[in-house]
């Protein structure tokens, strides 16, 4: 496994509610992180489903990682997300999900990073979402 | 689980009367299980168009450890929580709904360690979808920590797309 790590020589972010969350990054074999989300009773909306808010959740945590692999952080703080816009586009049943993000835009100040999540395939997401980020 | 789908179907053939206590009972049965007891979500008040819930920050929900502000996935879960139920009291009926886009907008950090208030607002509900509204505050309403405007797809409406 290629491990390019992070700028500022971080093999991980340390965000205490991604862990609340159960969340995990892995690095793939061209180096992309992919994030996953174990399925997890505390992680629970309408019965049979993932509570959207744990989705958003996911997805800001998401977008934070990625902006931290790409920008060394400033003052020592994480990148802090200013607007997100999330469209659930299917019911994402009590399973794991994973997700992958892209820098749609990398300011000095300014981060707009898109996020994907899906469970079986990554052809059908159950959540995209758009979140701009300050750091 | 059985017993989820049960409530959920016994909170799905209630419909919303006079009895505004029903409401809160099952709103905090709601919040007591899944994700919302994970977070330590609770019941603070509800009118005839508005909710409020409340969240303790925890070290558990911190984003950031060298700030010790709140992340924003709990506010958000709030949120979708408390514009989710909005819909309920603009309906007049409790009914499964899935959330169908949600856009928030972070105006300014949490002061760490007191509780957040979300407040969701349903200000339109037609058959098939409902709007919402809510901001999320430390203290002032008038001084919010995050606003978000959404919409929900009605579930017992499903023969209408």
């Amino acid at each position: 496994m290629k491990n390019t790590g992070m700028p500022n020589g971080q093999k991980t972010v340390d965000m205490p509610y991604a862990a609340t969350l159960g969340l995990t990054f892995e690095q793939d074999a061209e180096g992309e992180w992919l994030a996953i989300m174990p399925r997890a009773d505390t992680l629970g909306g309408r019965p049979g489903f993932v509570h959207g808010g744990a989705l958003a959740g996911m997805l800001e945590c998401v977008a934070i990682h990625k902006v931290q692999t790409v920008a060394a952080p400033r003052e020592g703080k994480l990148a802090r997300p200013i607007n997100l816009s999330i469209s659930y586009l299917r019911g994402a049943t009590h399973d794991h999900c994973y997700a992958k993000a892209e820098i749609v835009r990398l300011g000095g100040r300014i981060i707009v990073v898109s996020v994907r999540v899906w469970q079986d395939d990554p052809q059908k997401p159950v959540v995209m979402g758009q979140v701009s980020l300050m750091r | 689980m059985a017993d989820d789908i049960r409530a959920s179907q016994a909170a799905r053939d209630l419909a919303l009367g006079a009895d505004k206590s029903e409401f809160e009972r099952i709103v905090r049965w709601l919040l007591g299980n899944g994700h919302g007891q994970a977070i330590g979500a609770e019941y603070l008040g509800h009118s005839d168009d508005w909710v409020e819930f409340g969240l303790c920050q925890r070290p558990d929900l911190v984003a950031d450890p060298a700030t010790g502000v709140i992340a924003s996935g709990p506010i958000i879960t709030l949120l979708d929580f408390a514009t989710s139920t909005s819909t309920w009291l603009r309906r007049k009926k409790v009914a499964p709904n899935a959330t169908l886009d949600l856009r928030i907008d972070y105006l300014r950090p949490a002061r760490p360690g007191v509780m957040i208030v979300a407040r969701g607002e349903c200000y339109a509900a037609k058959r098939t979808v409902s709007f919402v509204r809510g901001i999320a505050h430390d203290g002032d309403p008038d001084d919010p920590i995050a606003h978000c405007v959404g919409t929900f797809f009605n579930m017992d409406e499903k023969s209408s797309v």
